[in-house]
């Protein structure tokens, strides 16, 4: 064997790759060359010196927090198994799922009415203060009132104990508005 | 007695989600040797470890088809490792700094790890052989790292590689050639 072929078999030799009759002339080649020899040595202390080399090992912790991050990235934010989780579920969670959309629309509903219920009654006052019907300021109330065809006015008398309901609904507070209630029933 | 791999991947395939964990548990510590050797610090490691298992969940359906999991998954965790290589590469061409080439960062992390045999010899010789091989390119690097340091076989590299045979081969005498250069004083 030459030294040319006994070096490009040194790789398949050191790694066990070869045949037993090539792995034997290799092998006899060896020990009758010193520079191939000094060739295999050399590959050899490289092959132990890497497989032999230190190894990092992180800690119990680090691997329990890389498995949880892995999971928190998949499992947990996989569409399908939030699905599954979801039909698998308390029934709280799923009422809750179903009723917070409900509820949304039923209140947005509301709101819409009622938008439209005062936005509609609007549009009848409008007509009537601009129409030539008669406006007439009740001046032994002094508040402005609107007649229509049944015409409407409050009596001084009716005020006075609209005032005074008014007063006695109202909580007490800091503006003491019994107190205010009471001396109009005490000036009568 | 526990479940075997090919049970496992079976499992995750039709949909079982408690597998897939199963397979992080004893895939990780594989994976990150593999990456730590190619990449040589823990920052990046670490992400190989996380981005190739999101890969392999992503791909779930595909699992079915799938003889054999651990060349798969290594072949996921390879083209990424070989990805953050080239980014790395990238980053060190663009500056002057010795302190900045993925050598010295790696060194500097790998130091903080803790081994039993965390000693300043074993740190020193860590630290010539990551050396040594961050001066190799990415391929012969990557063969490398997972013939001598690993132990994966060529027609494992070939398929985490996708090239032939012969190709892993040439690319491991070259860098076994290389190493012996640099590494010299130490052989």
């Amino acid at each position: 064997m030459t030294c040319r072929l006994a070096r490009s078999l040194l790789d398949a030799y050191l790694d066990s790759e070869l045949s037993h009759e090539d792995h034997n002339q290799v092998t006899m080649h060896l020990s009758g060359c010193d520079q191939c020899q000094k060739e295999f040595e050399s590959g050899n202390q490289l092959r132990a010196l890497l497989t032999k080399r230190p190894q990092p090992e992180p800690s119990l912790g680090y691997w329990d927090e890389v498995t949880r991050i892995i999971l928190a990235r998949t499992i947990e934010n996989d569409p399908v198994s939030q699905n599954r989780s979801d039909k698998t579920g308390s029934n709280s969670n799923g009422h809750s799922i179903l009723f917070r959309p409900l509820i949304s629309v039923i209140a947005s509903l509301g709101l819409l009415f009622a938008a439209l219920f005062i936005g509609a009654n609007k549009e009848l006052i409008a007509p009537i203060a601009n129409s030539p019907f008669v406006e007439e300021e009740s001046l032994t109330a002094g508040i402005w009132m609107v007649n229509g065809e049944s015409s409407y006015t409050i009596s001084p008398e009716d005020e006075l104990l609209l005032t005074r309901g008014i007063l006695l609904l109202a909580p007490p507070g800091p503006l003491s508005r019994f107190d205010a209630a009471n001396t109009m029933i005490e000036a009568e | 007695m526990s479940e075997s791999v090919p049970e496992l991947v079976g499992r995750f395939s039709s949909g079982d989600q408690t597998a897939f964990a199963e397979l992080v548990r004893r895939y990780r510590g594989r994976i990150y040797h593999l990456a730590f050797g190619i990449l040589g610090n823990h920052l990046d490691a670490d992400e190989v470890v996380q981005e190739s298992f999101v890969r392999v969940f992503r791909r779930q359906k595909e699992l079915a088809n799938v003889r054999n999991f651990t060349a798969f998954l290594t072949r996921i965790a390879t083209n990424y490792a070989i990805d953050l290589l080239r980014r790395q590469k990238a980053h060190a061409q663009t500056t002057d700094d010795p302190s900045s080439l993925p050598a010295n960062v790696q060194l500097d992390l790998a130091r903080r790890i803790k081994t039993p045999a965390d000693t300043y010899r074993d740190r020193k010789v860590m630290e010539e052989i990551y050396q040594a091989l961050s001066a190799l390119p990415p391929r012969q690097k990557i063969t490398a790292v997972m013939h001598d340091l690993q132990g994966f076989t060529k027609a494992e590299i070939a398929f985490a590689l996708g090239c032939p045979e012969a190709t892993v081969r040439s690319n491991l005498h070259i860098a076994r050639a290389k190493l012996k250069r640099i590494l010299k004083k130490r052989l």
